[in-house]
């Protein structure tokens, strides 16, 4: 039997097991979300269940104890995490829909320069543009200082070492996320379909609330979850714009595994924001699925 | 003939290099144990060595593979737990790793540190007596020191004018308490010097058990938060003086105070935590003789007073006194004051329940 035979025989076999083919093709990637996904987080809930030795080793016995640590402080600081993610989320939205709008509608053919100059900040790691915030920002930063120069204001208005500061740093690590695959949705959209709106008599307020919106919801979905998700879990943003003040989900996890070789209960407390996100996610796909919004993205 | 005449006339200086080279050898190996070098070269001459960031002279490990031909691979670690971590795992292929006195003792607890040969290691004579056989190392059966160094804070004189807590002797009144530096107060990220200067701030012990000791600790931290600008990036915020104090290592401070001579450090009168780094080799390594010849080498006096003089921090060699800068020795910053080291302490290793009312205080005061 040669070897052109055996590529024959081989892929006939192939195409009466379609199963089997999925699962050859598929294999690289499962095998990979398998090893460094799926195993570590096997590994992280086994420890949740384990002991903190005296010395902050861990120790193989199973305890309930680091979930019942779980407390009120914890509530807090989750509700900070939500609360900062969710208006990262809804600023992120407002923004990125009206830049993502024109550019699709108004961005002619400058469209992919639009495109290309909001991507081209993330080429740069994510700790110099926290830095370069922070130079933008401080109480010495270049803001202030030309404000204070124009004598303006009399004292440095505080930007960074806040709330707000991490919040509007937030907002601008996130944007690209949230303008990206809104503008993957509206370039899509049917131009004749708006038109049709206008025709009927909507005003533009009324297309864009019960026609554009809605037709746009997958990329609006995308967009949401892409923004929410790792802002609540974001860990560098409140340590250094925040000051390691403005604590957040990301930071309480990141000191138990750092400073306090708790991992333990830094498993414990990840292991709940994961199931709690879960939940949360679970939920709206739930309301929404009668809209059929989770299936493949209508065009 | 050309080439010959050539290697005639540079014989004489290949022959006088050697000599050079043989003789240098001979006479700066002389602290090194014939024993130590014997078994030095039959482990291949490699050495992987675990250290604090910036915390040796710059031309030490060049020196050191100059004079014994043994390949260094130096690596750096920012966080002693980060260390922790590592060695725990399974220690990542070091032969001597840094800890400072609180560390060696969860080291040698979980037995993860080899015992010394003092055979090996002669230049330990150079050691202050206050430094040899420590409480937490008795006999130095697994470490031997390095240098050491004190957690107060810094102030700028620019805006702290006329305080009469940062007067000749300051207090930690100064940062803790009052709204007077109100947003211009920076404190590191760290729990164990935290709640050591709120616990020295209220007259206690900063190794306290008492429960009710470390409440009034955190009560004082919970308080000051209002007025901190930041946990962290102490240095930064200091040199743009948007914060005017910080709580700050003390051989940090020489830096810091070398780009802004109007920020001071100050040694409150209450105490201050201190710590002392060491030098400890991990079990099962492949490389114990290399090893001690590290160890050796530090501790010669000239080694010694190099390694301080660059990093600024408090050398615990006699020998290297002399050759100490000035600047450094006259410096109550690098070696403060009889008064407040007998109130100062260095922090015992805490474990079980304590780590964790400790763990707890510093999870509120951040966490509100």
């Amino acid at each position: 039997m040669n070897y052109l035979e055996r590529k024959h025989r081989f892929l006939f076999f192939l195409r009466r097991h379609q199963p089997l083919k999925i699962c050859l093709i598929l294999s690289p990637s499962v095998i990979w979300v398998f090893l460094f996904s799926f195993i570590p987080l096997l590994i992280m809930i086994y420890h949740s269940f384990m002991t903190k030795g005296p010395l902050g080793q861990v120790l193989h016995i199973f305890t309930l104890a680091n979930y019942e640590k779980l407390s009120f402080l914890y509530l807090g600081v989750f509700w900070r995490s939500i609360r900062l993610a969710g208006m990262t989320t809804f600023f992120c939205f407002i923004i990125g829909y009206a830049v993502a709008y024109w550019i699709a509608i108004y961005g002619g053919r400058w469209k992919n320069l639009f495109i290309f100059l909001i991507v081209i900040p993330s080429w740069s790691s994510l700790l110099v543009r926290i830095y370069a915030w922070l130079f933008l920002f401080r109480d010495s930063g270049i803001i202030n200082y030309l404000l204070m120069q124009s004598s303006l204001i009399d004292s440095p208005i505080p930007m960074t070492f806040n709330e707000v500061g991490v919040l509007g740093c937030l907002i601008y690590t996130y944007l690209p996320f949230m303008i990206l695959p809104l503008y993957a949705s509206i370039a899509r959209l049917d131009q004749s379909v708006l038109e049709a709106a206008l025709d009927l008599g909507a005003s533009p307020f009324n297309r864009l609330l019960k026609v554009t919106i809605p037709l746009t919801k997958g990329g609006i979905i995308s967009g949401v979850i892409l923004t929410f998700i790792p802002a609540i879990g974001e860990y560098i943003i409140p340590d250094l714009v925040g000051g390691a003040k403005v604590t957040m989900m990301g930071n309480l996890i990141a000191d138990k595994f750092l400073s306090f070789r708790n991992w333990p209960l830094g498993s414990a407390i990840t292991t709940a924001l994961l199931i709690i996100i879960l939940l949360l996610i679970f939920v709206y796909a739930k309301s929404e699925k009668q809209s059929g919004l989770f299936e493949v993205q209508e065009s | 003939m050309c080439s010959s005449r050539k290697i005639m006339s540079a014989a004489p200086l290949i022959a006088l290099s050697i000599v050079l080279i043989l003789s240098s050898t001979l006479f700066a190996a002389g602290d090194m144990p014939p024993d130590l070098l014997e078994k030095v070269a039959k482990e291949g001459k490699k050495l992987n060595v675990y250290n604090w960031g910036y915390y040796i002279a710059e031309d030490t490990i060049p020196k050191f593979e100059q004079e014994f031909g043994v390949k260094v691979t130096y690596d750096t670690f920012e966080s002693a737990d980060a260390m922790m971590a590592k060695v725990q795992a399974g220690g990542g292929g070091y032969d001597v790793v840094i800890a400072d006195n609180e560390y060696v003792q969860y080291l040698i607890r979980l037995k993860k540190l080899q015992p010394l040969n003092h055979k090996w290691l002669p230049n330990m004579k150079n050691i202050m007596d206050k430094f040899v056989n420590p409480s937490y190392d008795p006999g130095n059966t697994y470490s031997i020191p390095y240098l050491w160094g004190s957690a107060g804070f810094v102030y700028n004189t620019k805006y702290t004018k006329d305080d009469p807590n940062l007067s000749d002797t300051c207090s930690w009144a100064a940062i803790l308490q009052g709204d007077k530096y109100a947003g211009k107060i920076g404190m590191m990220d760290s729990w164990g010097v935290s709640i050591a200067a709120a616990l020295f701030y209220s007259g206690y012990s900063m190794n306290t058990h008492e429960k009710a000791h470390l409440m009034k600790a955190q009560e004082i931290l919970l308080a000051q938060k209002k007025n901190v600008k930041a946990y962290g990036e102490v240095r930064k915020l200091l040199e743009a003086e948007e914060v005017y104090l910080a709580t700050l290592w003390s051989g940090d401070s020489v830096g810091v105070s070398e780009r802004n001579p109007a920020i001071k450090y100050c040694a409150p009168k209450e105490g201050m935590m201190l710590y002392l780094d060491n030098w400890t080799i991990l079990k099962g390594t492949e490389r114990p003789a290399t090893a001690h010849l590290w160890m050796n080498y530090l501790l010669r006096a000239k080694v010694a007073a190099n390694n301080a003089n660059y990093v600024h921090f408090a050398t615990t060699n006699q020998a290297a006194l002399p050759d100490i800068d000035e600047s450094d020795r006259n410096n109550p910053a690098v070696y403060p004051s009889e008064a407040v080291m007998k109130r100062s302490e260095f922090s015992e290793a805490f474990d079980g329940e304590q780590l964790t009312l400790r763990e707890e205080i510093w999870e509120i005061v951040k966490a509100r």
